[in-house]
């Protein structure tokens, strides 16, 4: 979409400034979807000017010059507001733009705005924002997961191009899963967090959303780089796009075992195994593997995840940025201790502070080895076990969440049954590795088709293969979106 | 059954974490962390004996700069000034620090 896009701005079909006006006029016509926080109407189209302007005057542009994009509420841009979903948050202005912003910037990409999340990306339906939940544009009774609930929803409204989003847990995977878009996982140190609010440092990764397997491997290119500000990231080759090809004959896929139990429905089993024996109908070869200790990812995602937030998010304590107390008419905070204790307790959301106090108590003295550093220890067999069943296949195929998207307060009650909304795409992060969501069929709930999100999940730093072999799904049809 | 979280040491850990939780919210928490805490025991079966760190990087050297101060932009210094909640000139103004024990 992306590069035909390019083409016709380049071509003088569409200018800029019509395909910034066009997308302003979704995001307002559909406000109701509340995918976006902010807007950046003005410089989006003096933006698209400075394009036009540059393609009349015989100049080359980017391939995402010009092209509209959406940036999840965590990732900061410089002079705007970053709320993170918190009404911790709220007016906050982020002195300097994320590393992934900077780079997009160079590329010319027009930036829409920033999409709605779950608070500091903590949940799985974006019900946890301070600024009112996401509708999922295929059936707007429900979801559409989270945490980059909104960069999902924009995308798949057409409210923007593509948009960036952060992966701690599945926070990519699976909306993009409940709302039919292709969600990129990079490997853990592909992509930069300089910039990124912090959450789950250990886990976080930034990708994106887009309409398909080309427009990631565009924005992949674009985002992955080295960088001084975070020491995760290496200097690794991009030149996703121009590799790009679709790969899938003589293949080896494996599907997890583990990944098709009893946790799963019935509808959503049958897509993905749909989809794999069309796989070994084109020269595939299909094979069941097992990663026994794959069954603990949730566990010990959940308690790793808390430890990392409840230390990440000391720094909001109402002194230096963000709510604080003191500027309350009514405060009674006497001296800073009031003033950590009353900014946090109501700075801070529910499953926030949930998190954070889980957290706390799995670090404090007596609790560490027997929650942190077990869980730590059981990471590493996880890692082991893809380590041990990529040496025999070359990616896996594996559902994205266990349902589609669910109902608007469905899961809202029981913060341990939200969690397990996570429970196919937790373990990728948790190993590390790189994987994508796209769409693999429909199921039809309530008169409403409804998309199901499929899992390639490849081998580390081996993004290419997913993207190759995901674009041969993508045009093998079984999921595609009319 | 042994209870993995009593009220007395939730409330230690609101302590220790900063934040001050209202009575109701303090009976939710309380019964939600104990069914998570439950669930998290499920890791205690994994034997972890041999477990060694596998690193997926292979080869990676330390990262290091030299130590030299870098002059932030002027805008971000006046950015980050404007989101002092108090301040008095340029400088973060915050509420007495040693007064009085908690």
């Amino acid at each position: 979409m992306i590069k035909e896009l390019h083409q016709k701005i380049k071509k003088k079909e569409v200018s800029a400034q019509e395909l910034a006006k066009k997308y302003l006029a979704k995001i307002k016509e559909r406000k109701d979807i509340n995918a976006f926080l902010d807007v950046y109407e003005k410089e989006v189209l003096e933006e698209a000017q400075r394009v036009d302007e540059k393609i009349s005057s015989g100049k080359k542009i980017d391939l995402l010059e010009g092209i509209p994009f959406a940036v999840k509420d965590n990732i900061c841009v410089q002079g705007k507001k970053t709320t993170a979903g918190s009404k911790m948050l709220e007016n906050y202005v982020a002195p300097y733009d994320a590393f992934v912003v900077g780079r997009l910037r160079e590329t010319g990409a027009s930036m829409l705005g920033k999409t709605n999340m779950d608070e500091f990306a903590m949940g799985s339906s974006t019900e946890n924002s301070a600024f009112g939940f996401v509708k999922n544009p295929w059936d707007e009774s429900r979801v559409p997961g989270g945490s980059s609930g909104g960069s999902a929803a924009a995308v798949a409204d057409d409210q923007a191009v593509w948009a960036l989003g952060s992966d701690t847990g599945g926070s990519i995977r699976q909306p993009a899963g409940f709302c039919g878009t292709v969600g990129f996982k990079p490997t853990y140190g592909r992509v930069s967090r300089s910039g990124l609010i912090a959450m789950a440092s250990s886990y976080d990764q930034i990708g994106s959303f887009t309409k398909n397997i080309e427009d990631a491997a565009i924005v992949l290119d674009a985002i992955c780089a080295k960088d001084v500000k975070d020491n995760t990231t290496i200097d690794k080759e991009g030149g996703f796009f121009k590799n790009l090809q679709p790969d899938l004959k003589g293949k080896k896929i494996g599907l997890p075992k583990e990944f098709f139990g009893e946790n799963i429905g019935s509808d959503i089993k049958e897509i993905i195994n749909e989809n794999a024996r069309w796989a070994r109908e084109q020269g595939a070869e299909i094979v069941e593997v097992s990663l026994p200790n794959v069954e603990y990812s949730l566990a010990v995602y959940y308690l790793m995840m808390p430890s990392e937030v409840s230390s990440n998010l000391a720094r909001f304590d109402g002194i230096k940025y963000g709510y604080s107390d003191i500027k309350k008419e009514s405060s009674k905070s006497k001296d800073i201790m009031d003033v950590y204790f009353n900014s946090r307790r109501d700075g801070f959301g529910s499953e926030v502070k949930r998190r954070i106090i889980l957290g706390t108590y799995s670090l404090s003295a007596g609790y560490k080895d027997a929650y942190y550093k077990k869980a730590q220890k059981v990471r590493e067999l996880i890692k082991k076990d893809f380590a041990k069943v990529f040496e025999e296949v070359d990616l896996l195929l594996a559902p994205t969440t266990p349902s589609v998207a669910f109902k608007v307060g469905e899961k809202t009650q029981d913060p341990l049954e939200m969690y397990l909304a996570d429970i196919f795409t937790v373990p990728v992060n948790v190993a590390m590795l790189p994987a994508v969501s796209m769409n693999g069929g429909f199921v039809e709930k309530d008169g409403k088709k409804l998309p199901v999100g499929m899992q390639l999940i490849g081998k580390w730093w081996r993004e290419q293969d997913i993207l190759n072999t995901a674009l041969a799904f993508e045009q093998g049809g079984l999921g595609e979106i009319q | 059954m042994k209870k993995n979280i009593t009220p007395e040491q939730l409330e230690k850990t609101a302590q220790l974490a900063r934040i001050s939780l209202e009575k109701k919210e303090k009976e939710k928490f309380f019964n939600e962390l104990e069914e998570i805490l439950e669930y998290f025991n499920y890791i205690q079966k994994a034997s972890t004996d041999e477990a060694e760190f596998f690193d997926h990087y292979k080869i990676r050297e330390n990262q290091l700069r030299e130590d030299e101060a870098v002059e932030n932009k002027k805008q971000e210094k006046k950015d980050i000034v404007n989101n002092f909640p108090e301040k008095k000139d340029d400088y973060l103004k915050v509420k007495t620090v040693l007064k009085r024990g908690r």
